[in-house]
């Protein structure tokens, strides 16, 4: 490709290095955040991003209503197709970034779920009791692939309030697993749920495991995948 | 083209209507591999004459560093078509390839408490 015709010795000059005005941290963490449709995942990711979070939503039309079953979200009226995808940059100790994506609810999206939990540091499946089975999928894919996840459940105004125990014992969740509720719209509940994420995968690295799985799990990174 | 009576082709009526092809020029697939949340940075390199899209992703990466996902949602191109353009910028130069930046390991006890320390200084913050 050959420059512009009539572009000016300015323009051709290189750019000096701080032309980059925010270059990116050396250190990138990525958390995904599952659940059922209307869990919550889009809120969650909004609240902790500090970017614009991009997501692509779409309103449900007649078909899509077959397959997005409206019981008990009646006041939701679209729902995420693609992935969310929200920022938060820390700077304590190291500046890094902590990438977070929500990961496409409906069964039809599963194949971006592998691309997306690679290299991840864990999971976050948010739940809402008024539909606890949508997140069984989820937790299902999580345990299968060995990676760390707690269980957040988000407190919807209007939804019958279990106790945490009640939850996991519905979920038949091994008591390692944390499970705490939470506010998706609220940042520092938001956090309290990825530092007890990030805790338990803490843990999970340094205690045995039952046999037959290792401690990394199958998750290792392999370096960039095509 | 069809015979239908009123049937025209979609690019005829709308010339805004560009296929992913004429975006990629050509290109089916990224020459070099990237995630969703590859991070592109730009080299502060000067670029040759690019493409209107290419042109907006090496400007957003110089804003500061972004990754593909974001700029397939900024530009709202398919991620793959803009994995494409990318792969085009790092071949020219003004994008760092990804290849070259370790990637940060997700099971290391080390990183797993610096990330717990920054979550929990967001906390008091």
């Amino acid at each position: 490709m050959s420059a512009p015709p009539g572009a000016s010795p300015r323009e051709l000059s290189p750019l000096p290095r701080s032309a980059v005005e925010i270059p990116a941290p050396d250190v990138q963490f990525k958390i995904v955040i599952g659940g059922g449709f209307g869990a919550g995942k889009t809120t969650l990711v909004r609240c902790l991003s500090e970017i614009a979070p991009l997501s692509t939503e779409e309103i449900l039309t007649a078909e899509g209503e077959q397959i997005d079953s409206l019981d008990g979200i009646d006041r939701k009226t679209t729902t995420t197709v693609a992935m969310d995808f929200g920022i938060r940059t820390l700077t304590v100790p190291v500046r890094s970034a902590l990438h977070l994506f929500g990961l496409p609810g409906q069964d039809r999206f599963r194949l971006l779920w592998d691309d997306l939990a690679l290299g991840a540091v864990g999971a976050v499946v948010l739940t809402d009791t008024r539909r606890l089975p949508d997140c069984f999928p989820c937790i299902d894919y999580f345990e299968d692939r060995g990676t760390p996840f707690v269980v957040a459940v988000n407190q919807f105004d209007g939804a019958h309030r279990h106790s945490v125990q009640a939850v996991r014992q519905a979920l038949e969740l091994p008591t390692r697993v944390p499970v705490q509720t939470c506010d998706a719209r609220d940042f520092r509940s938001a956090l309290g749920v990825l530092r007890a994420l990030v805790l338990h995968a803490l843990q999970e690295l340094t205690t045995p495991l039952p046999a037959g799985r290792s401690a990394a799990g199958p998750d290792q990174p392999t370096g960039m995948l095509p | 083209m069809s015979g239908e009576p009123g049937a025209v082709w979609i690019t005829q009526r709308d010339p805004e209507v560009l296929r992913p092809y004429m975006l990629t020029m050509g290109g089916t697939r990224p020459r070099h591999p990237m995630r969703y949340d590859t991070v592109l940075n730009a080299t502060g390199r000067r670029s040759g004459a690019l493409q209107p899209e290419a042109a907006t992703t090496l400007d957003l990466c110089r804003q500061r560093a972004r990754t593909v996902v974001e700029v397939a949602g900024l530009l709202r191109l398919p991620v793959l078509v803009t994995k494409i353009i990318a792969s085009g910028l790092i071949d020219q130069g003004v994008l760092a390839d990804p290849a070259e930046r370790p990637p940060t390991d997700p099971h290391s006890p080390h990183n797993l408490r610096h990330l717990l320390d920054g979550l929990q200084a967001l906390e008091v913050s």
